[in-house]
């Protein structure tokens, strides 16, 4: 996981390349998006991600001119773009099918923006040279789209919309029709040519939560026309902010527990909160969210789980008592399945443990710090 | 949509604009045809004196018959058109490329040549022994099998084009003979195709001027050259009537081919014989 | 069906072929009999040649080609105007609008030369309307536009432009409006999206429509025998007058084998057009 952003935004001094003030999309009483406030700085890599129909294509296609909102403002710079028509905007598109002008060869699919510009021939043709060169697509300038592979009509797509030189560039799905070795190329791809381009900023849209770790400085996570969480990869996977984030974002196991009234010692010196889950206490970090006191959610990553096959063994950190009711090699990994009273939890472990048959008695132990509680809502 | 235009008073505009240009353009001309077909007089700007008197003539005489003659001309031709262009697609589909080019070429080629042409033609070559049919209603029938029959070659083209794969082989590998699998499986499949062409085909046959006005034979005047006559002779109220009548038969028939096929009766038939 | 295999197959392969051979090739082949057919027996090149190289020949061949093309120019300017709106103002209505002109396409064409008489005719709707409000001082011409080449154009428009409609809907509806999205966001207007990407993209549909249109034209004969327009003569009406009016066969046989061969290579030019429309 990318610990260090990989193209650093320049400092956030100046205005936002794009920011979206309240922004609201309503079909009757059925609001696509509610009140949205997105701000994207220059250069800045923002990913929203969310389940379909939870509103971020509607948000990018807003951004991009071509929803109309019912509420709110969509500023570009210093500019109020909200009423601007699509082709006022300046922002580079690039859509999940390509899109790409079939009557037109690639070098005119790539000089289209610039010809709508109606800039000299000569600049035309060396900006087109450029970012066909940039895409590794110089050899194909008079090629038909037709002519190309998948990932070679996106690599065009891609170029037709850098050719414009946005500040911003939206990306939406772009590689859902691609299959996977292909699309991890492409991620690679993409992030080679925006430390190319440092300035732009990149909104993408994607359901798929490995693409959007892979890319985003920042994740936006959307659902039900609301943003419910926003910050770095690391930060939503670690820290979940509510159930929801927690469970679209990498599928944690999620226990119900009450918080405990804490004796002032040493954990909870360091931040941390007892809570009570089947007889046994826990100890875990408390996101900003959650509340002081009563019911919660304990949220720990399969991962962070292991087993114990001694059911007496006393360990350090956490523990809770447990039956296997399965378990499956998975190859790299293996996954089991413990039931550990008021609900079950995934377990993976590397692959070279051995593999508990079901029914046995187990301990599931985890750190403190590898725990967070959430609000259950 | 908004993906052009973006401006809602734009839009609007427009439409406004195309629905004016729709309406004097098409939709004013069928409303004259039936105003004019109940006016009693028409020198002022709206018709005046409406009457039914047309309308009820147009069921009388002469023009019941032309109405008589043509609807019988439109279900035997298109009938036997069918026939034809059926046969000729099931009997094409499996010859060598050449054959079907050839066969392609006679069955589609009355679309593209004047119908008038088609007319002399016909009237040429049955004046002459040793098809003697100048002058007989059969020759009427003959001329619109030719001009209709390219339509239902057509669609059955591309009904047997769309036929899911190994459906026929398979009702042969059950065991069923060849007519068998004709009749309970091409056919059937066949079925929206031909419908289609049935309708097409009728409603051109009721509507066919150019050809029939040069071979029909006096005691057997169809709806079209009838009304031609009328307005040539001055009658135009007279005309309007029968060409109401004409349209409404043809659409008539168009409405119970398309009612008997819909696919919620259809549905509907299955539910009854399941019961 | 699969034909019989063996010595039927033939056979049943031939039948429908047969038929039509007597009903179409053989009236056709007689035509042409006809108009090579000198008038003191054999056949030569005398009555054709004499027709071809006469006036009035002339005149209508003119006058066919010069309907056709206006009336087919109309019907694809209208025609496309028509669909674009159709397609990207009242999307809604689109599918009413296509069952509407399939509904048109089962319309005699001589009907609407009928209902045009009613409507521009010398005593019409429009020149009474025009009489009844400005008086027969403003009169206009006595003769109306209507039974002369324009009135032929108008009648020919009203029918023809749903046949050019029709594949500009379907290729309205293949296309991507991605495309169009993409196009707009590049910087280009409305207009220049219209010019740049959606009308090259129309091209194959504009020529199968234009080119059907423009053979339906040539060949049109209903519209105008029921107008009566007298100073108009095409080639189909030719025929007709030679045919029906003087029993001249032989000249009709050689106007006719004229008229379709250009029908035939217009038709020709439609089939390939179609077999590059996309689908």
């Amino acid at each position: 996981m990318n610990e260090t952003p990989w193209a650093t935004p320049r400092d956030g001094l100046e205005s936002p390349q794009i920011r979206v003030q309240a922004l609201s999309v309503r079909y009757g009483d059925h609001a696509v998006l509610d009140r949205i406030d997105l701000s994207v700085a220059a250069g800045e890599v923002v990913v929203l991600l969310g389940a379909s129909g939870s509103g971020k294509t509607t948000l990018l296609r807003a951004i991009a001119g071509f929803t109309a909102p019912t509420g709110g403002r969509i500023a570009l710079g210093a500019t109020d773009v909200t009423r601007a028509p699509p082709y006022a905007r300046g922002l580079g598109l690039v859509v999940q099918n390509y899109a790409l002008f079939p009557h037109l060869r690639v070098a005119d699919n790539v000089a289209f923006g610039l010809r709508a510009r109606k800039l000299p021939r000569a600049q035309i043709e060396r900006t087109v040279a450029r970012f066909l060169e940039m895409t590794g697509m110089a050899a194909y300038a008079q090629r038909y789209p037709r002519e190309l592979s998948g990932g070679q009509q996106q690599r065009v797509a891609i170029a037709r919309a850098l050719a414009i030189e946005p500040p911003a560039l939206l990306l939406d799905e772009p590689l859902s029709a691609l299959d996977a070795p292909l699309r991890a190329e492409m991620l690679e791809e993409l992030r080679r040519l925006h430390a190319q381009l440092p300035n732009t900023a990149i909104v993408y849209v994607t359901h798929d939560q490995t693409e959007a770790i892979a890319i985003g400085h920042r994740i936006v996570l959307l659902h039900q026309g609301r943003i419910v969480a926003d910050g770095a990869p690391r930060h939503l996977h670690d820290a979940p902010p509510n159930r929801y984030t927690a469970e679209f974002f990498g599928q944690a196991n999620l226990l119900p527990a009450r918080i405990l009234d804490t004796p002032p010692g040493a954990d909870g010196a360091r931040g941390y909160v007892a809570v009570r889950i089947a007889d046994r206490t826990i100890w875990a970090r408390r996101s900003a969210d959650a509340p002081a006191s009563g019911e919660v959610l304990l949220c720990v990553r399969p991962h962070d789980l292991r087993l114990d096959a001694d059911p007496a063994a006393v360990s350090e950190g956490n523990r809770l008592d447990g039956v296997v009711r399965s378990s499956q090699w998975l190859g790299a990994s293996q996954r089991a399945v413990v039931d550990i009273g008021p609900a079950t939890v995934r377990v993976d472990r590397p692959a070279s443990a051995p593999l508990p048959a079901a029914g046995a008695r187990v301990q599931v132990t985890f750190a403190a710090e590898r725990a967070v509680l959430l609000a259950d809502r | 949509m908004s993906e052009l235009i973006h401006s809602r008073s734009t839009r609007w505009l427009l439409a406004g604009a195309g629905l004016i240009v729709t309406a004097v353009l098409f939709g004013l001309p069928l409303l004259t045809l039936v105003l004019a077909s109940i006016a009693g007089e028409w020198t002022r700007a709206l018709p005046t004196h409406p009457t039914l008197a047309h309308l009820r003539a147009a069921l009388g005489g002469a023009q019941r018959a032309a109405l008589w003659h043509s609807l019988a001309t439109g279900v035997g031709a298109t009938l036997a058109a069918l026939v034809l262009g059926v046969w000729g697609a099931l009997a094409s589909r499996d010859a060598p490329r050449l054959v079907r080019r050839g066969v392609d070429a006679v069955f589609l080629l009355p679309v593209a040549i004047p119908s008038v042409s088609i007319g002399l033609a016909l009237l040429v070559a049955f004046s002459h022994p040793p098809l003697l049919l100048n002058g007989t209603v059969a020759l009427v029938g003959v001329t619109h099998v030719v001009l209709i029959t390219a339509y239902a070659y057509a669609s059955a083209q591309a009904g047997i084009a769309r036929l899911p794969a190994g459906v026929e082989e398979m009702a042969g590998s059950l065991g069923a003979t060849p007519s068998r699998v004709l009749v309970r499986v091409t056919l059937p499949l066949l079925l929206p195709q031909l419908r289609a062409a049935a309708a097409l085909g009728f409603a051109l046959s009721m509507g066919e001027l150019g050809a029939t006005i040069m071979i029909y034979p006096p005691g057997w005047v169809t709806a079209p050259v009838e009304v031609f006559s009328l307005t040539d002779r001055g009658s135009l109220f007279a005309g309007a009537a029968l060409s109401v009548w004409l349209l409404a038969t043809t659409f008539g028939a168009l409405w119970l081919l398309d009612r008997r096929g819909s696919p919620r009766r259809t549905a509907l038939a299955r539910r009854r014989s399941d019961a | 069906m699969r034909a019989p295999r063996g010595l039927w197959r033939p056979v049943v392969i031939a039948v429908p072929f047969a038929v039509l051979g007597v009903v179409f090739l053989y009236p056709l082949a007689l035509l042409a009999a006809e108009a090579f057919a000198n008038p003191g027996g054999g056949y030569g090149l005398g009555t054709f040649a004499a027709i071809l190289a006469g006036p009035a020949f002339h005149d209508a061949l003119l006058a066919t080609l010069r309907i056709a093309l206006t009336a087919t120019a109309v019907c694809l300017l209208l025609g496309s105007a028509l669909a674009l709106l159709v397609r990207f103002v009242a999307f809604r209505g689109a599918r009413t609008l296509a069952r509407m002109v399939d509904v048109y396409l089962a319309f005699p064409s001589f009907l609407v030369a009928l209902s045009l008489t009613f409507l521009y005719g010398n005593s019409g709707f429009v020149r009474s309307l025009w009489l009844s409000t400005f008086g027969f001082a403003a009169a206009p011409a006595a003769r109306s536009f209507l039974y002369g080449f324009w009135g032929v154009v108008l009648a020919e428009v009203t029918y023809y432009t749903p046949f050019v409609m029709r594949p500009l809907l379907a290729a309205l509806e293949v296309i991507d409006r991605s495309q169009l999205e993409v196009a707009s966001s590049l910087g280009e207007r409305p207009w220049g999206v219209l010019r740049r990407v959606l009308i090259p993209e129309l091209v194959p549909a504009l020529i199968a429509g234009g080119s059907l249109c423009l053979l339906l034209t040539m060949n049109e004969f209903g519209i105008i025998l029921v107008m009566g327009v007298k100073n108009v003569i095409t080639l189909p009406m030719m025929i007709y007058g030679k045919a029906i009016d003087e029993f001249d066969y032989p000249a009709a046989s050689a106007v006719a084998i004229c008229n379709v061969a250009l029908s035939l290579a217009l038709y020709f030019a439609y089939r390939q057009a179609l077999e590059r429309m996309p689908q």
